[in-house]
């Protein structure tokens, strides 16, 4: 049984899935992708949003997340980010 | 206000040396926590860099303390008095008192999880009304001092039972050492032996803490 993710882990599987799919995607991709459910997937979204990790648009028809500058960054910093934060007792 | 310490005149400089290395460590950490906190906005990441940058404040305003006695002392041993210290030395002192205080609440705060900011509000007035309100305010803020890093120290010991990660280990040593040094602190006036032992725990403490800094900037 895989253990459980925590928060940074999560949210760096969904910025993952942005970029992955060349820095937009649709929300129905990111449920599918990201094993969270479609309440839990708003939240993070809207979380992730609030911090300018990706921002929200519009392409075609329906919403498309795009992952921003800053969320390319959190990618490439993530291992660093998740030592000191488990070091420090800050993962949740 | 009498409370003093019989620190040996040879240990003068070496203290301050020390003091500055340790305001060195804690605010390297403090920075490596607000430029981590610029990416991910995480509340917890930031207070973690607010009571390493308190912390780092006090030992600089320690080290100037312990710079300003060295400048006056001359005696083999000499007793250092609050009573008999005046203005800078006050001053000096009470800062460092609030800012350390400060950097353990908030410590102790981030480690137990708590999240309302009137709880925060609550243990901050607590600690320092304690403080203040004590005639021995030195020994009253080293015994807060014990008692807030024997807390911060079972909070990573509890962090440590439950994921046993090895990064998590060393920070709970670093604790543990830094709780060990406040305990030789409390002593100190009446056997000076204490003030340079302490010295030397939260010596190893802080070079933990570095190490495991340097080894996360690496990854």
């Amino acid at each position: 049984m895989s253990k459980k993710r925590n928060k940074l882990e999560i949210i760096r599987d969904i910025l993952e899935v942005i970029k992955n799919k060349s820095g937009k995607v649709k929300p129905t991709h990111i449920l599918y992708k990201s094993n969270l459910s479609h309440q839990m997937m708003e939240l993070y979204l809207m979380e992730l949003k609030e911090k300018e990790l990706i921002t929200q648009g519009k392409l075609g028809n329906g919403k498309t997340y795009f992952i921003t500058q800053k969320g390319i960054d959190y990618l490439s910093q993530y291992r660093m980010i998740s030592e000191f934060t488990q070091s420090f007792g800050l993962a949740e | 206000m009498h409370y003093s310490y019989a620190i040996p005149h040879w240990f003068f400089g070496f203290d301050i040396g020390m003091e500055i290395l340790f305001a060195i460590i804690t605010c390297l950490v403090a920075v490596f926590a607000f430029k981590i906190n610029k990416v991910t906005k995480e509340r917890k990441i930031w207070l973690l860099g607010v009571a390493f940058l308190l912390m780092g404040l006090s030992y600089i305003f320690l080290g100037g303390i312990n710079y300003w006695f060295a400048q006056i002392a001359s005696e083999q041993f000499r007793e250092v008095s609050i009573g008999e210290i005046q203005t800078v030395g006050i001053v000096g002192v009470y800062l460092y008192m609030i800012l350390f205080t400060s950097g353990l609440v908030t410590l102790a705060y981030l480690t137990a999880g708590m999240k309302k900011g009137k709880t925060y509000y609550l243990l901050f007035g607590l600690s320092l009304l304690v403080i203040a309100s004590s005639f021995y305010k030195l020994i009253t803020f080293r015994i807060l001092a014990v008692f807030l890093l024997s807390f911060i120290a079972y909070q990573y010991f509890d962090d440590y039972l439950k994921n046993k990660k090895k990064k998590e280990f060393w920070i709970l040593l670093s604790f543990t050492i830094l709780f060990l040094s406040s305990v030789c602190f409390i002593f100190s006036p009446v056997y000076y032996p204490a003030y340079i032992v302490g010295h030397l725990f939260e010596l190893l403490a802080y070079i933990i803490m570095l190490v495991v800094l340097i080894k996360t900037v690496k990854k």
